[in-house]
């Protein structure tokens, strides 16, 4: 009898019906919305911002990071370096998932036309095949993705290229080059001739530099399978309490919390690990990049967080008064179950089943429209779709019921108090 | 005269309307005010948004760097007339080096001359390392790398003996500073004891620049300075610049459909409420046109009332959503907002809409109501 | 002839689709009289009303009210002879609720003319109500709220003056306290129609007409088919 009941009341003013359930659809919506976009968008805006190049840098233990002022020092004299074959380890990690890109580095000076110029050897875009069986691609071109070559870049696989040199667009000027030009140089009394295959225009310190492959700097200098430092592009987290607690006293963390902190993907977590499978080695977090990001990322996680209040507390107000707009039109058949007998139980037993109900279908409802709708602004703002998260389905539809009860809440309390011969004899 | 009474009769029945039933009108302002609020105060947040990012974003530093092409280094009359460029209110930092090789004990480090407000500002992410000190720079002070701290073993309060060539410089070392970066291999002194030390009286070697602009402002300042100083190269960092730009596009565009999703649902929640309220009213329509309403006299009405309602909840909405994006505004970027003017129009038109369309539409449907039907309602 | 009837019904039939409400009716009504529209529920007395009254349209037929046809006239014109002839009162006491009693008769006057707030008092001094005006109609009884919606009837002076049962709602004492106004009026010489279902009411009348099925019978008919109808 009562889902006889429950059925005839919820079919026979459909129209308010739907509109309840359309109005918590409307309000679910923009909740699922809110929380996919606020689980996701660290996610996203960190991938994003790895645009800005590398944000660890890897060199030997005390090792001063190569800076040239135009001295004859030789940058490789007295030096200690790290060894190429433990480059791979750098996806062995447990954050390996969170390496997008890394760059080794050998730097030195070379004389052309009597004058000194920096070399670096280095990775332009490397075919690996790391320990898990996986292979990947790295290097320079995806460690510093600003960069704007004119010509080609230098391939990795030809013997050809071997010869080939990227040079920086100020070298280009100064020395009149261009693409397919031959580049001869002078290291320590031998002579080189390189062909030029491409002008590098980065914006920075890297157009004074000119860049070849790091096997052929390596034969040309002697130091086979030696690396003077390493970029690395790693998807980081924001700083916390206890990534800043680390930072004062790495010493002041207890086991669990050591642990917590290094199954966490800070930036200092991350540099941790390289220097466990890099032998000799000092990983630092490069503060411009890496303080820049955590910043940028956690103002924009509170802004978020701030909209997602304001969303929900709006759509929560949207509803109610919806609801509470329904009042009057209760009440009248709610005197009339009354007069007929009905007992308050039934009928409160009636509205919550009911306000259940509308709640469930419109979150779900809600629930699908919300996640179509932020996958359309997740491809739209950042390309790609919006992690789903499942956890969100549930969440929207308990709101949902909750403000759906809610919204009766009040009704119900009237109703209770109402006597049936108010309501037939008024108007 | 007769005009008269009957105007005000129909302000009578107006205020009747809006005085007398008191949580009608309670629900029904409040959502419109919502309403308002949400526009008023996403259109006020959005229209900011582009401008404190951009700020925000300067905390990744220098975006721009003037270097000198020939050997000449950059003098003082140089640096100061390059400072022009650039406006005032949206030039972060400036700030010139001149560079140095020293010997600190047995090592040689490349010491740098700043003048550290300036330093700061265009390395906002250099901070002071674990060592302690000051982060301060007064004269015959020194401040030293993290690496150089290491090396040297200097710790905050020790006095340096700083040589170059023949001359020498005894400092104390103020502080510890580390970036993970070139600097904390550099040591920092004043501009005006590297030129003692050094002997010459340049200003600078680089100029590194923090400025809020896009690529193209960047560039055309840069193509402005290489016209006239040709013995300078100004260049946009563009690992910074292009990078910032793509950042703000996709923030800026994440924060425009966030603000319009809300606005939207917003909207239709309170235009279905309004709705839905105005249904209620059929009897009351029934019995004004047994009266003798024509159904332009119940439209006309019921206009009135949709537009006083949305002209007051325009207002009181137009004012909650400036105070609520001033509360964003403040806690995301530690500013004030700008009071836009054009979103006062902008609320005011699209409260009038919703309460103005959810007056008509079902006004509309009003037209169809038989008086007969409706009185007869048992 | 005319000029005597202030209701001319020729042959009026008014369906709705296939069931037949109100059936080839021929009926008239004086200037003056005091009649009792009669008949169970469902004999299609309220459509006849609604006929009369001017809110509902004939299928067939034809339909004189104070020497006007109004039977084919556009909706607009209808919602005007209704406006300035015709004064109703319901059963159900329709009176807007954020409206004081004095402003629920000035909106009848709002859509005549122009209101009047003088004459509004005065009206409802006329059903005993001068000293609750300004009351709100959830601030009435309900036969005060009744009384409210006679004045309002009266207020544009109409020909004719119909009520449908306009005391179902009423205890015995607002029902006395109705009916006395409903003599009053016309001993004034107004035309009154009342539509009820109670003989007591209906012996109150001048003259009484009873339904059945659409159609006008006669009063022994009615009494044998409807002893049930007939109170103690």
């Amino acid at each position: 009898m009562f889902s006889r009941i429950l059925f005839k009341s919820f079919t026979i003013n459909l129209r308010r019906k739907l509109m309840a359930i359309i109005s918590i659809a409307m309000g679910a919506s923009l909740i699922v919305v809110m929380l996919n976009l606020w689980l996701d968008v660290g996610d996203k805006l960190g991938k994003e911002l790895k645009s800005y190049g590398s944000n660890i840098v890897v060199k030997p233990k005390s090792q001063a990071l190569p800076f040239d002022i135009g001295t004859d020092v030789d940058p490789l004299e007295g030096r200690s370096f790290i060894d190429e074959s433990d480059l791979l380890k750098i996806k062995t990690i447990f954050w390996a998932n969170n390496i997008v890109a890394f760059a080794p580095y050998l730097e030195t000076k070379v004389k052309i036309d009597g004058k000194a110029y920096p070399v670096i050897g280095t990775w332009f875009n490397k075919k690996l095949v790391i320990p898990t069986g996986e292979t990947i691609h790295t290097g320079v071109k995806a460690v510093k993705p600003w960069w704007e070559v004119k010509g080609s870049w230098i391939s990795e696989q030809s013997k050809k290229s071997q010869g080939s040199a990227l040079i920086g667009q100020n070298i280009a000027k100064k020395l009149d080059l261009k693409p397919g030009d031959s580049l001869p140089l002078i290291y320590k009394n031998n002579n080189y001739n390189l062909r030029v295959s491409g002008v590098v225009k980065a914006g920075g310190l890297e157009d004074t530099k000119i860049y070849v492959r790091l096997d052929k700097l390596q034969k040309i200098t002697n130091l086979a399978g030696k690396i003077g430092w390493v970029d690395v592009s790693a998807l980081t987290v924001p700083e916390n309490e206890l990534a800043r607690k680390y930072e004062k006293n790495p010493d002041s963390l207890s086991s669990t919390e050591f642990e917590k902190w290094y199954c966490t993907a800070f930036t200092k977590s991350i540099a941790f690990q390289i220097e466990e499978v890099i032998r000799g080695s000092e990983a630092k977090p490069l503060k411009q990049v890496a303080d820049s990001e955590s910043f940028i990322l956690n103002k924009i996680q509170f802004m978020m967080t701030l909209l997602a209040v304001l969303a929900f507390v709006s759509s929560w107000l949207g509803v109610w008064s919806l609801m509470g707009a329904g009042v009057l039109e209760r009440s009248k058949e709610v005197g009339l179950s009354k007069a007929i007998g009905a007992s308050d139980l039934a009928i409160i037993a009636l509205f919550i089943t009911e306000a259940s109900l509308v709640g469930l279908i419109g979150g779900l409802v809600g629930y699908f429209a919300g996640s179509g709708l932020a996958q359309l602004i997740g491809y739209n703002v950042f390309g790609r779709a919006i992690d789903i998260k499942i956890a969100v389905a549930p969440i929207a539809v308990m709101i949902s019921v909750a403000i759906a009860l809610l919204g009766n809440l009040s009704i119900v309390s009237t109703i209770v108090r109402l006597k049936p011969k108010d309501i037939l004899h008024g108007a | 005269m007769a005009h008269n009474k009957k105007i005000s009769m129909f302000f009578h029945m107006l205020k009747g309307a809006f005085f007398r039933r008191r949580t009608r009108l309670v629900i029904v302002l409040l959502s419109i005010t919502i309403a308002s609020s949400m526009v008023s105060g996403m259109s006020t947040l959005y229209a900011d948004i582009n401008s404190k990012m951009e700020k925000e974003l300067r905390t990744y530093g220098a975006n721009m760097i003037i270097t000198k092409t020939g050997k000449k280094q950059i003098s003082l009359g140089q640096t100061e007339a390059i400072k022009k460029y650039f406006k005032k209110d949206k030039l972060v930092g400036f700030s010139p080096y001149l560079f140095g090789n020293v010997d600190l004990g047995e090592d040689r480090f490349i010491a740098v001359g700043i003048d550290l407000n300036n330093f700061k500002k265009v390395n906002p992410y250099i901070k002071l390392a674990l060592k302690g000190g000051s982060y301060r720079l007064n004269d015959k002070e020194l401040l030293i790398g993290k690496n150089v701290s290491i090396n040297t073993g200097l710790a905050p309060g020790d006095i340096a003996k700083i040589k170059e060539n023949r001359e020498v410089l005894k400092l104390k070392v103020s502080g510890v500073i580390e970036s993970g970066g070139v600097e904390d291999d550099q040591v920092f002194i004043k501009t005006a004891e590297l030129q003692k030390l050094s002997g010459l009286n340049s200003s600078a070697d680089v100029i590194y620049v923090s400025y809020i602009g896009k690529q193209n402002t960047l560039q055309s300042i840069a193509k402005k300075i290489n016209a006239s100083h040709p013995s300078l190269e100004a260049k946009i960092i563009t690992k910074i610049s292009k990078s910032e730009g793509s950042i703000l596009q996709k923030i800026t565009s994440l924060v425009w459909l966030v603000v319009l999703v809300i606005f939207i649902s917003t909207i239709l929640c309170v235009a279905a409420t309004l709705m839905s309220m105005i249904f209620e009213r059929k009897k009351e329509i029934g019995l004004k046109k047994s009266l003798g309403a024509s159904n332009t006299d119940i439209l006309f009405e019921y206009i009135s009332e949709g537009s006083a309602l949305g002209f007051i909840g325009g207002i009181l909405g137009w004012l909650l959503g400036n105070v609520l994006a001033q509360f964003m505004s403040e806690s995301i970027f530690n500013s004030a907002i700008t009071i836009r003017l054009f979103t006062l129009p902008l609320t005011m038109f699209i409260s009038l809409v919703i309460a103005g369309v959810s007056s008509i539409f079902p006004a509309r449907l009003a037209f169809n109501i038989e008086p007969a039907v409706v009185l007869k309602d048992e | 002839m005319n000029d005597f009837n202030s209701v001319i019904l020729e042959s009026v039939t008014k369906s709705y689709g296939e069931v037949k409400a109100v059936k080839n009716m021929n009926l008239r009504i004086k200037k003056g009289e005091f009649v009792a529209i009669m008949g169970p529920s469902g004999s299609g007395k309220s459509t006849l009303l609604n006929l009369i009254g001017c809110l509902d349209k004939p299928t067939t037929g034809k339909i004189i009210i104070d020497g006007e046809d109004v039977t084919s006239v556009k909706s607009r014109k209808l919602t005007e002879i209704r406006r300035d002839k015709i004064g109703l009162i319901f059963q159900q006491f329709h009176l807007v609720p954020y409206l004081t009693a004095l402003e629920n008769v000035m909106l009848a006057q709002y859509y005549h003319s122009m209101p009047d707030a003088l004459e509004a008092k005065e009206a409802l001094a006329e059903v005993g109500l001068l000293d609750r005006i300004n009351h709100l109609p959830r601030q009435l009884s309900g036969g005060e709220q009744q009384r409210v919606c006679v004045a309002r009837a009266l207020i544009n002076d109409p020909i004719l003056i119909l009520a449908d049962e306009p005391t179902g709602n009423l205890d015995e004492k607002n029902e006395e306290i109705v009916m006395d106004i409903f003599k009053k009026l016309h001993m004034e010489g107004r035309t009154l129609v009342l539509v009820t279902h109670d003989v007591e009411i209906g012996k109150m009348t001048q003259r009484r007409m009873y339904l059945e099925h659409g159609a006008l019978i006669t009063p022994d008919h009615f009494a044998s088919h409807h002893s049930h109808l007939i109170k103690d």
